[in-house]
């Protein structure tokens, strides 16, 4: 009695469900559902269908390189039942999935939360665009104002300072690409005194 | 599915048919299209390496249930091809072409599945560069050409 893996989606097949396909060359394929079977029988590629778990680590949607991920595995060789034995896997078992979970959140939501300072970002905009659609002018507080000013600021060096990083990375021993840092920095430097002269 | 014959009203001139007995839809056809290609991905990469290909192209056997008696056979897409002018114009062909660009992407195997499972570290094979060609190994169409079997 074991729980399988569906060839297609990887979604565990328990005992009494899905199917088993076995081709000519005596390979076994299991699918958990008729879905799953008909994308195989379209001979569809599961790395690009997006619900599989194949796509998901495929693109780095999820965890895939982890200590946590080793413990389990396929055994193909029968263990003499052991009381103690039996007691501590199901021990370990409970640890290491719990370890496992919060490694596999903590992935995803890293990943999540760039958007999350572009959301951010967003919002400073629009609050210090569109707030005269809401408060008057008179009404409005200055405080607030320059708080905001300043965080957006801050989102616009460190973008800049991103940016830099990058050029290095590529025009390291090219000469050429320097020369255009210099000229985009003159650019930048020109759009900022114009801000300023608006702002004033 | 047929309807019984007492809900026909009978089986002679009585009997009436659903207006869409005996039409097939085009589910049907698409189903058949692609499931009467016999060879999944896999099986073809399998035909690549070169006991395979020694025996489906470099030498095969003469086989006359075969069209062209298997000796114009395209490995990509596992077809047969009636002689070896429709053999080099299949290569040339856009379907024939697509074939190659599905191709290249590395097989996918139980293993690859259980990994992304979470048994194990999920690595995600490497495509390959170049999908290989087989017409420079290609044997000679070995059928007797038919000038010689009138002689």
């Amino acid at each position: 009695m074991r729980v399988e893996k569906c060839y297609f989606c990887s979604a565990p097949v328990y005992p009494g469900h899905g199917t088993v396909f076995v081709r000519n060359d005596s390979k076994q394929f299991r699918f958990c559902t008729a879905k799953c079977n008909k994308m195989f029988k379209k001979k569809k590629n599961p790395r690009k269908i997006k619900w599989t778990k194949a796509y998901r680590k495929a693109h780095g949607k999820e965890l895939t390189c982890d200590a946590s991920l080793e413990f389990e595995k396929r055994r193909n060789e029968p263990v003499k039942y052991d009381r103690k034995l039996m007691q501590d896997t199901v021990k370990a078992v409970k640890k290491i999935s719990a370890i496992r979970q919060k490694r596999e959140a903590h992935h995803i939501l890293s990943r999540l939360a760039v958007s999350k300072e572009v959301q951010k970002r967003a919002d400073l905009w629009e609050v210090d665009t569109n707030l005269k659609i809401v408060q008057a002018p008179a009404v409005q507080d200055e405080r607030l104002k320059a708080v905001v000013k300043q965080k957006l600021n801050e989102f616009k060096e460190k973008k800049k300072l991103d940016q830099q990083q990058k050029r290095i990375k590529v025009g390291r021993g090219k000469v050429e690409i320097q020369q255009s840092e210099d000229e985009l920095s003159e650019d930048e430097q020109m759009v900022t005194a114009s801000e300023e002269m608006v702002v004033n | 599915m047929a309807k019984r014959k007492g809900h026909r009203g009978g089986k002679g001139k009585g009997a009436k048919k659903k207006n869409s007995c005996g039409v097939k839809t085009p589910a049907h056809y698409l189903k058949t299209k692609f499931e009467t290609k016999v060879l999944h991905m896999d099986q073809i990469h399998e035909n690549f390496k070169p006991e395979n290909v020694a025996a489906l192209v470099a030498d095969p056997s003469l086989d006359d249930n075969l069209p062209g008696a298997g000796q114009n056979y395209c490995l990509h897409c596992d077809r047969h091809m009636i002689n070896r002018e429709a053999l080099t114009s299949h290569l040339k062909s856009k379907k024939h072409k697509q074939q190659v660009k599905k191709l290249k992407d590395a097989p996918f195997t139980q293993k690859e599945a259980e990994a992304a499972a979470g048994l194990g570290t999920y690595v995600r094979p490497k495509d390959l560069d170049k999908v290989p060609e087989f017409e420079s190994v290609r044997g000679a169409d070995k059928r007797i050409p038919v000038e010689q079997a009138m002689e």
